[in-house]
Order: structure tokens, then C-alpha cells, then sequence
């Protein structure tokens, strides 16, 4: 079976970056794009709420996955720094899926053949999903990089604020999954989107430094926050 | 959702009183329940009274999105979170498909939002409202999509093709948000005092507002006569809100909730509930911008549509190049 940290890594990546993209709901840039985005969120939470499930269950007593959610402290959240981020503007909230779905994919396919089996189940969807997380991020880089001054000005806003944060993803160890090729696979498809964005790509961001972490546990917190407002309200409620 | 009985009579009554013969195979079409299409021909003033009607229906859903959205962030568990996301995406996918039946009219979707941004082109008051509890998302599931359900399910047979068929989709989608909203408010009733009582209060605040939504008494809708012979509208404002608070008393009942009417009470006579006077003024006022949210709800989509338009202007500069480096090179890829 994975460890625990594992799976909390993946499942609060996957709800933090879940409710950064929940927050544009009803205030999208188009009626088709609230939509799209609508579902990449919504594809993110179900992977959330998944994995939570898991670990839920393993513990002894067993909990639930709202506990997980709800409960825990910010601190205790393992979340990618990357999936907090602020959305700040859509080249920001594109940008953003595409650097992690762009690391998801290749860890989605790796876990597809875990010997962890509800982990493999659950992998083997998710990986369709950040499949199409990818390609809609990807897309709509390109038409940033590629399309008026103003969208390529907020693009090379939001690599400045964003491409720091990817120097967390060399450090990610999923027991079962080669980070060497996790990295690899990464690389490639970001490298791809730019290119066809004709945006220039940054070379490989250092490890996360302690102001960007503590930034990073700030958004935490704030997102957190919010999400964990009513819950806790109400101690003990069902909802 | 839907936009609640406003505006829906002829925009223009001399057009609609017009005995071309054109007019006349059309009148008699309708007599035959036969399905209007987008390139039959049709009365001017029924094609502007139809645009009128979906767009407002179109607008009602895409501002509908706000007042529920606002708890997306803050759904008190992950269920409810994705059902509560879930649920307003389908308002917008309402929007979508109605602005598209909009648009077999000669109207573009530009013109419509226009219209509603400038404030010329109304929605349903009932999204100016406060949700100030997450109550008042089970409330707005319960009670706001339940009576937009009976609006809706007689629309499906409306004598314009593509609106009827819209409204298919729409209901089926509208049923399972009202049983999502009942299901919110009977686990609120079956929580903790606290939970109970903000249920409640949730009730007391929507349930006037609610029965607003069908629109003025019969004898104040001086257009349904035109509406209804022309296959638009089916049942009558105040027949329709019989409907709803004689399904809706029961269940009220069933959940221990308080409806906040001191003087709705079983009318053996009639075989219905009998209701209180509904405060029109109240109505009138949130209609014409004077609602606790209007200014809010216009704000928010307002902006974000200026906000998105950046977005928009690169999509279309990115497809114009594309398709530029085609016409020149067609081994070029259009889109990523």
C-alpha cells in the first residue's frame, strides 16, 4: 500500500487546485469556457474526494473524507505549493492547470500500475482526466502566447509568478514512480505547449525557496479558510 | 431557472393582429399543436416575443449562476461541493443552449448579453435576492427550482421548435436540482437545532419570492390571451402557482417547516390551498432595480465579462493567425 503522505499529497493537490478552479464559476470569460473549467474542477474534486476515501478508510478508527477536508489544520495539508496559487487572471488559472496536469498525467499513468489496487483504479481515470485538463490548459496557452500583446504581457506575468513554484515538482518521491521520468514527461509537454505558444521557455526552476513556501502556506490558509468556514461552524453537523 | 411571467405578451399588438395569409397558414398551424420552426414563416411580433421571452429565460439562468456560486467555496462538505458545482454549470449550460434558440431568431448572443448589460433586457427577480445561509441553497433547490419547474414543463410543448426542445434538457436537469435542494433542506431539518432553524429562516425569506415568480394574478396579465393563442404559454400565471403551493404545502409539512403565510389554509370548497396576499409592490420594486441584489448581481456579470474580454480578443487573434499560416502554409497545425 502507498503511505499515507503519498496519497495526501496527491489528494490535497487535487482539491486545492479543484477549488482554485471552482472559484471561477459563474464569472468566466465565456459561457463555453465556464463550462470547460466548470469541469476540470469538477474532475479534480472527484479525484480528491477519492483518494480521501482511501485514506479515510485505512485509518484505524476509520474516518471520513470530510474530516480530512474539513477538519485538518492548514499545516497539515501536503498539497503542491503550485495548486494554491492565487488564479489573479486567467493566464494565470491556465497556466497553472497546465504545469500540473503536465506532472499529473505521467504520475496518473505510473500509479495506473501500482500494486496499491485502489490506487491503480482510481489512477487509471484520473489519468484521462488530467489528459484533458492538459489539453484545454494547452490550448488556451497557446492563443495567449500567440494571440494579442495584452495576452502575451499576462502570460509572461503569470510564468513570472508561476514557474518558481515548479521547482517543488523535483522533489515529489512516489514510492513505485520513476521521478526521473515523471520529470521527463513533464519537461516534454510543457516545452511542446511553449513552443507552440512562442513563448520562451525558463530554464528548470531551483528547489522552493522558504519565501515562496511560506507564501505558499498563506494562500493555504486563506483557501482553507473559506472552504473550512460553515464546517466548522457546526461541529459535528451532517450536511 | 427561469425567468419568471414578465414581459411575455406580444411586443408589438398591431403586428400581432395582422391577417396576411401568411399569417393566417400560421395561425392555423398553431391550432394543429404543429412545431414552428426557425425557417418557417411566422408574425414579426411572435418571432420579437419569443426573442424577448428566451433571452430573458437565457439571462435568468446565466445570472442565476451568482447567488448560488457564492457557496461554492464554501459547501460544508465535499458532496455538496460537487454537486452544488455541478448544478451551476448546468445553469450556465441552460443559458447556453437558450441564447443558441435565441439565435435561430435572427438575434446574435453579442446583442442579447448587450441588452442585458445595458440593463435593457430584464431577469428573473428572484436572483436579486440574498443567499445569505448555506440554507438558502437547499431553499433555492427546493422552493426557486421547483416553481421553475412548473413555469418550465408546460414550455416544452411551446409552439417554437427550438425552444420546446431546449426545455427538455432544461427540465430533466431542473428535476434533479429540486431534488438535490429538498434533499439539503430535509438533512438541515433532520440536523442539529441550529441546522433546523436555519432552514427556517431560510423558508421565511424565499417563500413570497417564490410565488412572485409566476408573475402577476391572471386578471393583471392583460398579454396571456396573445401567449397562449399562440401556443407560447400553456397554463395561466395563477394556475401555475396554484400547482406549486398545493405540492408544495405537503412537503413543507412532511419537513416540520413553517410556511410564512398566516393565512394559507386547505380550501375543501375548491380542492386547493388558499394563500395570502402576495406584496406586488414588493415585486414591482425588485423588477424594476430596486432588489437587495441587483446592483450586485449586474456588477458581477458585468465584470466579468469585461474581465474576460482579453481572453476572448486572443482567441480570436490566435485563430486569425492560425488560419492566416494555413491559407500560406496548409501543413500548418490550426490549433494546438
Amino acid at each position: 500500500m502507498l503511505p499515507e503522505s503519498t496519497l495526501l499529497t496527491l489528494a490535497d493537490t487535487c482539491l486545492i487546485s479543484g477549488h482554485r478552479l471552482s472559484e471561477w464559476c459563474g464569472h468566466g470569460p465565456a459561457l463555453e469556457e465556464d463550462i470547460a473549467l466548470t469541469n476540470t474542477a469538477l474532475d479534480a474534486i472527484g479525484q480528491a474526494r477519492a483518494l480521501l476515501q482511501v485514506v479515510a478508510a485505512r485509518r484505524s478508527p476509520a474516518i471520513t473524507e470530510d474530516a480530512l477536508a474539513y477538519l485538518r489544520e492548514p499545516a497539515q495539508f501536503a498539497n503542491l505549493a503550485l495548486a494554491a496559487a492565487p488564479n489573479t487572471d486567467y493566464a494565470h488559472t491556465v497556466l497553472r492547470s497546465l504545469l500540473l496536469a503536465a506532472w499529473l498525467v505521467p504520475v496518473w499513468d505510473a500509479l495506473g500500475h501500482s500494486s496499491d489496487h485502489d490506487i491503480a483504479a482510481i489512477a487509471g481515470n484520473a489519468a484521462k482526466e488530467a489528459r484533458v485538463q492538459r489539453r484545454h490548459a494547452r490550448q488556451w496557452w497557446v492563443r495567449f502566447g500567440d494571440g494579442t500583446a495584452e495576452s502575451r504581457r499576462r502570460a509572461e506575468a503569470a510564468v513570472a509568478a508561476l514557474w518558481p513554484l515548479t521547482g517543488e515538482l523535483s522533489a515529489v518521491r512516489i514510492p513505485g514512480v520513476d521521478p526521473d521520468a515523471v520529470l521527463s514527461a513533464w519537461w516534454d509537454a510543457v516545452q511542446d505547449a511553449f513552443a507552440e505558444a512562442t513563448m520562451p521557455l525558463p530554464t528548470a526552476a531551483p528547489p522552493l525557496s522558504g519565501e515562496l513556501a511560506a507564501q505558499a502556506a498563506q494562500w493555504r490558509h486563506a483557501l482553507l479558510g473559506e472552504m473550512q468556514s460553515l464546517a466548522r461552524q457546526h461541529p459535528g453537523a451532517r450536511w | 431557472m427561469y425567468t419568471q411571467a414578465i414581459d411575455v405578451g406580444p411586443v408589438d399588438a398591431t403586428a400581432s393582429r395582422s391577417t396576411t395569409p401568411q399569417d393566417d397558414e400560421f395561425l392555423k398551424r398553431i391550432a394543429r399543436d404543429e412545431k414552428i420552426e426557425p425557417q418557417d414563416p411566422m408574425p414579426e411580433a411572435y418571432r420579437k416575443t419569443l426573442i424577448r421571452q428566451i433571452s430573458q429565460h437565457a439571462h435568468s439562468e446565466v445570472v442565476g449562476m451568482l447567488p448560488e456560486g457564492g457557496w461554492i467555496t464554501r459547501a460544508p462538505s465535499l458532496k455538496r461541493k460537487e454537486i452544488l458545482l455541478a448544478k451551476v454549470q448546468d445553469e450556465g449550460g441552460h443559458g447556453l443552449y437558450l441564447y443558441s434558440a435565441a439565435e435561430t431568431l435572427g438575434v446574435s448572443r453579442a446583442e442579447l448579453i448587450d441588452a442585458l448589460h445595458s440593463g435593457k433586457a430584464k431577469y428573473s427577480s428572484i436572483f436579486n435576492y440574498e443567499t445569505a445561509t448555506w440554507a438558502d441553497i437547499g431553499t433555492i433547490g427546493w422552493l426557486v427550482d421547483g416553481a421553475a419547474i412548473m413555469n418550465q414543463v408546460p414550455l416544452c410543448r411551446c409552439s417554437y421548435g427550438p425552444y420546446a426542445r431546449a426545455m427538455i434538457r432544461i427540465c430533466k436537469e431542473e428535476s434533479f436540482h429540486q431534488r438535490q435542494g429538498f434533499d439539503i433542506v430535509r438533512t438541515l431539518c433532520q440536523g442539529t437545532p441550529e441546522q433546523k432553524a436555519m432552514a427556517q429562516e431560510s423558508i421565511n425569506r424565499w417563500w413570497w419570492p417564490t410565488l412572485m415568480m409566476f408573475g402577476p394574478h391572471d386578471a393583471d396579465s392583460p398579454h396571456t390571451g396573445q401567449a397562449t393563442a399562440w401556443g407560447i404559454k400553456r397554463i395561466t400565471n395563477d394556475d401555475l402557482r396554484q400547482k406549486f403551493v398545493d405540492v408544495t404545502v405537503p412537503q413543507a409539512e412532511f419537513l416540520g417547516l413553517t410556511l410564512p403565510d398566516p393565512d394559507l389554509k386547505w380550501n375543501a370548497a375548491r380542492g386547493h390551498y388558499d394563500i395570502g396576499r402576495i406584496n406586488w409592490d414588493e415585486f414591482r420594486r425588485v423588477v424594476n432595480g430596486d432588489g437587495p441584489c441587483n446592483a450586485e448581481r449586474m456588477h458581477d456579470r458585468v465584470k466579468a465579462f469585461d474581465d474576460g474580454a482579453w481572453v476572448r480578443d486572443a482567441a480570436a487573434a490566435h485563430a486569425a493567425k492560425a488560419a492566416a499560416r494555413y491559407a500560406t502554409s496548409p501543413d500548418t497545425r490550426i490549433a494546438a
